[in-house]
């Protein structure tokens, strides 16, 4: 699970390609997991305790990804 | 405008360049908040959503530097000293302070600075601290637009 608290991303160590990855925000705005690769994967999340779920990529590597809505706010998911 | 408006526009050289600057200030602090607007509007948007009172924010920076630069008197310096600590309050108050939501406010706290913010924080406080430096350069003027003459003429002088 990825959650989000402070305006920050906690991200588990890796995951495995295809796994279900859920995202929790526990912050008080919106947020968004975008992968900077363009289509690899990107969910909005509700704040006060909002989730989504996206899939991961089924290729292994590193995925930068970011909040649309904060630019100071990104994170790594990778993939293995 | 009124008299004392009048009296105290800027034309000094000097004057016009802080003229310029708190113009500019107010410029660049409407610029980035509407470049913010829409991201801010979908990560925060109950009651009037937090997009558009950057919205807002913007227009009214840029209305009161429009004014700082055609008027350039003590009431468009007023005006931009309240603009730009005001918005300089609300961004310090929201980045250190967990305010909820309240009315059509939605909760706006961000724990963080961005280059944006940064640059919209600094303008905002260049355009209070300029303009307050007008608005007390120009005080003495005031009085003397009022009433007291700078430099009273004595009656039965030969410039009476």
């Amino acid at each position: 699970m990825i959650t989000i608290s402070n305006f920050m991303y906690s991200v588990p160590a890796s995951v495995a390609p295809g796994t279900k990855v859920t995202v929790k925000n526990l912050d008080s705005q919106n947020h968004t997991v975008t992968s900077t690769m363009h289509g690899a994967f990107d969910v909005k999340v509700t704040a006060d305790g909002g989730t989504a779920t996206f899939t991961a990529p089924t290729k292994p590597g590193s995925y930068k990804f970011v909040c649309t809505f904060h630019a100071n706010m990104m994170g790594t998911l990778v993939v293995k | 405008m009124s008299t004392t408006d009048q009296a105290h526009k800027s034309t000094s050289p000097p004057r016009l360049v802080v003229r310029g600057l708190v113009a500019l200030a107010l410029l660049v602090d409407a610029v980035v908040h509407l470049h913010l607007a829409p991201g801010y509007q979908l990560s925060a948007p109950s009651g009037f959503g937090a997009g558009n009172l950057f919205r807002l924010e913007a227009a009214v920076a840029l209305a009161v530097a429009v004014l700082v630069l055609v008027r350039g008197n003590r009431s468009s310096y007023a005006a931009a000293f309240l603009v730009g600590l005001s918005a300089l309050g609300a961004v310090l108050l929201y980045r250190y302070v967990n305010v909820p939501a309240l009315g059509p406010l939605p909760a706006m706290y961000e724990p963080l600075w961005s280059t944006e913010k940064i640059l919209s924080a600094v303008a905002e406080a260049f355009a209070a601290v300029l303009a307050a430096a007008m608005l007390i350069s120009t005080s003495g003027k005031t009085r003397t637009a009022t009433g007291i003459p700078a430099n009273p003429v004595r009656r039965g002088s030969p410039n009476a």
